[in-house]
C-alpha cells in the first residue's frame, strides 16, 4: 500500500508539472479546447485515484472541479475569469493536500475547500473566500519541501546493467588489491581503509542487486485480462485468484517465466476447467476457479498455478505416451499416477483431442520445461481426478548469480553448479567402490551404484590421478538422473556471476556460461545436462521417466528425510535436515566470544550466533558447528561430533513441550529427535548479507 | 572526414581492421584455455571483469600458431553481444584509409576473400581490410576447414 501510495504522490506531482504551461496558457485564452481537455484529465485522474486511496477531501474538491470542467467542455458554461480563477484555487488546493498526505501530516485546515468549491459553482466570489487564503498563502511555501524530497525515479535497464557491471568490476578490483596486499604482509596504515572500502563495497552489491528485483505483480497484472479474454472466448467462467504479487524476482528471470506461465493459464482455461454445464452436472459451481500464487522459500521462488477443472487424464495421457513411443506398455504398467502426470512435460504429447487455438499453438509444456531447466529451475505437476490440477514451476530467484562448486581436473578448474551436487566423495573412503565394466566405469557409494564419468576423459584432457586419488562428486539432474562425476580436487564453493558464452564456445556443447573467479581468473561452467545427454547417461526422455521423482516429496507415511545426524553438545544424539545444513565450520574456541548471555563468532566477516553451546564441554581448542541456514538467515550449532548423513524413515512423531524439537522420528531403528531448524532460524537467525556470504566463501 | 584504420599482420600478411570497430587494444598475459573449443579458439582472457574469447587470427585463416610469431598484443572488438580479443602477429599502426575497399582481380583466396571486405591503400602500403563481425563468426565454417 505505502508502494502504491508514493506512485500517486509521485504522479500527481508530476502531472502537476506537466501541466502547469497548459494552466498559464488557459488562463491566457479560457476558450482554448485543448489546454482545458489537459487540465480536465488532471483532476479527472487525480479524482479517479482518491476513490482508491480514500482521501474523501481530495476527491471531493477534484471531483467538483471536473464536473465544473466537464459543463465547460460539454459548452453548457463559459468559462470567465472568476471560473478561471476558481479552478486554479482548486488546482493549489490540490498540490498542498498531496504536500500534506506526502509529509503524512494532515495540516490543511477542515473545511478550507468549501468555499473554493463554493467559488466554482459561481455562488460564491472567490475574493470572499477569505479561508481560502490560508491553506493557498502559508502553506504553498510548504509544498515546495517535499517537491525536492527523494521519491522515484524510472531508469533504463541498460544503465542499470551499466552500474551493476561497474560495481563488478569493483569487487574484482579489490580482490586484487587484497591479495597484493597479503603478499606485503600487515600494513596498519592501509588495512583500516581498505577494511572499510570493503564493507562499503559489499552494501553497494546488496544495493545493486536489490535494484534488479521487480515485483512479481508486474508479470501478474496482465493476466486478468488474459483470462477475461479467453474465458469469454471459450465461453466458460472463471474467477482468477492471484496471490503473493509482493514476491520479488530478478526481472530476467520474471522474462523467462513469462511464457510457460501464459502457457499453463492458457492449458489450465483451455483443457483444465470445464464449461459451465459440464460443471454444474458435475456437482461444482458455475464459475471455473483459477488461482495463481507466488511464494519465496530460501533462494527459491515456487509459483503454483491451480485449477478445480477435470483433472489430467492419466489414462489418456499414458495411452498417447505408449502410442507415441515414448514409453513401452509394460514401462506404463509400472508407473504410478503422479509419474504419468509428469509425462505431460515431454515432447509430442498434447491430450486435446481437438486442437483449439487456445492451448495448441504449437509450443507445448515440454519447452516450458526446457525453458525452466535452462535456468536451473523445473516443473511439477499433480492432479486429482474430478478436482482439478496444479503445476509447480520452481525458479531461483537470479539468473546470474549461482552457486557454484569449483573444481580442478588436469591444473585446469571449472565450475559445476551447485544445485546439482548431491554429494562429495574422495576416491580413497572406505565406502567408496569403483569397477571398470567393458569402457563404461561405475561406483558405488554408500551402496548406491551409479554410472561414472571422468571429466578428464570428457573434456579431453589428461589426468595424473588414479581413481583412488580422485574426487567424486555425486550429481543429480534437474530431472532426478544420477551420475557421479570424476574430478582431480574440489576447491571451494562460492557464489558466482555467470556470463554467457560466445557461439563459438557454445557449440562444443560443454558449457553453459563463463565466471570470473576472485583472482579475475576467467573459469567455465560446466554444462551437466548436455553432457550427460551425450555421454548417453540419460537418454532424452526414457531416463527422465524411469527414475521415480526425488523421494523427499513423497506421500507422508512413506517419507524418508535426509539428514544430518550428530551428536549434541549435550551428549545427546540429534539430526538435522540436509537442506538446512549449510556446512560444517570448525573454529578455534579463542574465537568463540561467550562473554555474553547469547555466545556468537565471527565466520566469513558476518556475526553468527551459536546455539547448543555447553561451555563445560568444549574442546579447549577448536569447536565444531553446524551452519543452519535456510538461504536467508543462519546461525550456528555446536556439536560435539558429526556422525554422518542418514535417511530418517517412519512417521514423524510431534513432541509436545520443545518447539525446538520439529518431531522424533526413526534411524537404524533407533528414535532420533530431529531439530527444528526452520523455528530456529525464525527466531534467532542472522539475515545472510549476500554479497559477504559470496566474498566469504570464495576466500 | 577520412575513415582510420588499424594496421596489423596476421600469418606474415598485411591486414587493416576499421578502428571504429575495435574497441581496444590489450596486451594478453594470461589465456585460460577451453577444452573442446573449436581449433581457432585459443582460450579466454580478461578485460576488467568481462570475459574475452581469444581468437587466434592464424588459425582462422587455416595456418598454424606456430609458425609465426606474436608480440601477445590483441585487437578486442564486439559484436553480436558477446566480445573477442582477436590475436595477431603484430600491432603496426593507426593510420587512415586512402581509398575505399576494391576487389583485385583474381581474388584473394578463398578463405580470406570472405573474411576481407578488399584492398586498401594506406600510408604503408597497400593492406587487407577484414571485416572483424565475420572474424567471430568463423566458428561454424572453421569446422570444415580444419
Amino acid at each position: 500500500m505505502d508502494d502504491l501510495l508514493t506512485d500517486f504522490i509521485a504522479e500527481t506531482r508530476d502531472m502537476m508539472e506537466a501541466i502547469e504551461g497548459e494552466i498559464i496558457a488557459w488562463e491566457a485564452d479560457p476558450s482554448d479546447g485543448t489546454r482545458l481537455d489537459a487540465i480536465f484529465r488532471f483532476v479527472h485522474t487525480v479524482k479517479g485515484n482518491c476513490g482508491f486511496f480514500d482521501f474523501p477531501r481530495l476527491e471531493r474538491i477534484s471531483h467538483a472541479a471536473e464536473d465544473a470542467l466537464a459543463d465547460v467542455r460539454a459548452g453548457r458554461r463559459t468559462p470567465d475569469q472568476d471560473f478561471v480563477t476558481a479552478v486554479l484555487a482548486i488546482i493549489d488546493c490540490i498540490n498542498i493536500m498531496v504536500a500534506a498526505i506526502e509529509s503524512g501530516k494532515n495540516d490543511v485546515p477542515e473545511g478550507g475547500e468549501n468555499p473554493l468549491i463554493a467559488a466554482l459553482a459561481g455562488k460564491q466570489d472567490i475574493a470572499a473566500g477569505t479561508v481560502e487564503a490560508e491553506p493557498a498563502d502559508q502553506p504553498l511555501e510548504k509544498a515546495e519541501t517535499p517537491a525536492s524530497a527523494p521519491r522515484s525515479i524510472r531508469l533504463p535497464v541498460d544503465l542499470l546493467d551499466r552500474v551493476m557491471s561497474g560495481v563488478s568490476d569493483m569487487v574484482l578490483a579489490r580482490n586484487d588489491l587484497a591479495h597484493r596486499l597479503e603478499q606485503a604482509g600487515d600494513q596498519p596504515l592501509i588495512d583500516g581503509p581498505f577494511e572499510r572500502l570493503t564493507t562499503i563495497l559489499s552494501d553497494v552489491r546488496d544495493a545493486i542487486t536489490r535494484m534488479r528485483m521487480q515485483r512479481v505483480e508486474l508479470l501478474f497484472n496482465t493476466f486478468p485480462r488474459l483470462v477475461r479474454d479467453l474465458s469469454h472466448d471459450l465461453g466458460k467462467t472463471v474467477a482468477l485468484d492471484i496471490e503473493g504479487s509482493d514476491v520479488e524476482l530478478d526481472r530476467e528471470v520474471i522474462e523467462v517465466i513469462r511464457d510457460p506461465l501464459v502457457h499453463i493459464i492458457r492449458n489450465a482455461i483451455g483443457h483444465g476447467l470445464e464449461t459451465p454445464e459440464e460443471r454444474l452436472a458435475a456437482g461444482k459451481s458455475e464459475t471455473g476457479q483459477l488461482r495463481i500464487g507466488a511464494r519465496q522459500t530460501g533462494n527459491r521462488i515456487t509459483i503454483v498455478i491451480t485449477d478445480d477443472g477435470r483433472g489430467l487424464n492419466e489414462e489418456k495421457i499414458a495411452e498417447k505416451a505408449v502410442a507415441n513411443g515414448l514409453i513401452t506398455q509394460s514401462q506404463r504398467e509400472a508407473m504410478d499416477d503422479n509419474q504419468i502426470q509428469q509425462l505431460v512435460f515431454e515432447p509430442g504429447l498434447s491430450t486435446a483431442s481437438q486442437v483449439s487455438n487456445i492451448s495448441g499453438r504449437g509450443v507445448g509444456l515440454d519447452v516450458v520445461r526446457d525453458n525452466l531447466e535452462r535456468v536451473g529451475g523445473w516443473i511439477k505437476a499433480t492432479s486429482t481426478p474430478g478436482q482439478g490440477a496444479s503445476i509447480y514451476l520452481h525458479i531461483p530467484l537470479t539468473l546470474s548469480i549461482i552457486t557454484g562448486l569449483i573444481t580442478e581436473v588436469a591444473g585446469q578448474r571449472f565450475a559445476i553448479p551447485q544445485s546439482y551436487v548431491e554429494e562429495v566423495e574422495y576416491g580413497s573412503h572406505p565406502d567408496m567402490d569403483y569397477t571398470n565394466l567393458g569402457d563404461a566405469v561405475l561406483v558405488t557409494m554408500r551402496g548406491q551404484r551409479t554410472r561414472c564419468l571422468s571429466l578428464a576423459e570428457i573434456l579431453g584432457l589428461e589426468t595424473q590421478l588414479e581413481p583412488y586419488d580422485q574426487t567424486f562428486v555425486l550429481l543429480r539432474l534437474a530431472n532426478g538422473d544420477l551420475f557421479a562425476l570424476a574430478v582431480d580436487k574440489i576447491h571451494n564453493i562460492g557464489d558466482i556471476v555467470v556470463k554467457p558464452l560466445s557461439p563459438a564456445l557454445l557449440q562444443t556443447q560443454c558449457y553453459s556460461g563463463t565466471a570470473l573467479l576472485d583472482d579475475g581468473q576467467p573459469i567455465m561452467l560446466l554444462d551437466l545436462p548436455q553432457i550427460a545427454l551425450d555421454r548417453g547417461v540419460v537418454d532424452e526422455g526414457r531416463a527422465r521417466i524411469e527414475v521415480p521423482a526425488p523421494s523427499n516429496e513423497s506421500d507422508a507415511s512413506g517419507e524418508t528425510i535426509r539428514a544430518m545426524v550428530f551428536t549434541a553438545m549435550d551428549g545427546t544424539r540429534k539430526a538435522a535436515r540436509l537442506e538446512m545444513v549449510a556446512r560444517i565450520e570448525t573454529l578455534p574456541t579463542s574465537q568463540i566470544d561467550i562473554s555474553r548471555a547469547q555466545p556468537h563468532a565471527v565466520v566469513s566477516d558476518q556475526i553468527l550466533p551459536i546455539f547448543g553451546l555447553e561451555i563445560a564441554a568444549m574442546d579447549a581448542r577448536k569447536t565444531r558447528f553446524l551452519r543452519i541456514s535456510d538461504g536467508l538467515s543462519e546461525f550456528l550449532y555446536a556439536v560435539r561430533e558429526v556422525e554422518d548423513t542418514a535417511e530418517l524413515y517412519g512417521d514423524l512423531l510431534p513432541v509436545a513441550g520443545d518447539p525446538a524439537v520439529e518431531a522424533l522420528a526413526m534411524t537404524d531403528g533407533v528414535s532420533i529427535p530431529l531439530m527444528n531448524c526452520t523455528m530456529l532460524l525464525k527466531a534467532h537467525g542472522v539475515k545472510i548479507k549476500h554479497a559477504a556470504l559470496a566474498e566469504g566463501a570464495a576466500r | 572526414m577520412t575513415e582510420v584504420l588499424i594496421l596489423t599482420q596476421i600469418a606474415g600478411r598485411a591486414c587493416a581492421l576499421r578502428a571504429s570497430d575495435v574497441e581496444t587494444v590489450i596486451e594478453i598475459d594470461a589465456i585460460t584455455p577451453v577444452p573442446r573449443a573449436p581449433k581457432h579458439i585459443a582460450g579466454l582472457t580478461t578485460l576488467r571483469s568481462q570475459a574475452l574469447t581469444v581468437i587466434d587470427s592464424r588459425v582462422v585463416i587455416g595456418e598454424m600458431p606456430s609458425a609465426y610469431p606474436t608480440d601477445n598484443r590483441a585487437v578486442v572488438f564486439r559484436t553480436d553481444g558477446h566480445s573477442y580479443a582477436l590475436r595477431v602477429d603484430a600491432l603496426h599502426d593507426v593510420d587512415e584509409m586512402l581509398s575505399q575497399p576494391e576487389q583485385i582481380t583474381g581474388g584473394f583466396g578463398a578463405v580470406w576473400s570472405r573474411l576481407a571486405e578488399g584492398m586498401v591503400e594506406t600510408q604503408a602500403g597497400p593492406a587487407l581490410l577484414l571485416k572483424a563481425s565475420e572474424l567471430a563468426r568463423t566458428g561454424e565454417d572453421a569446422r570444415g576447414i580444419h
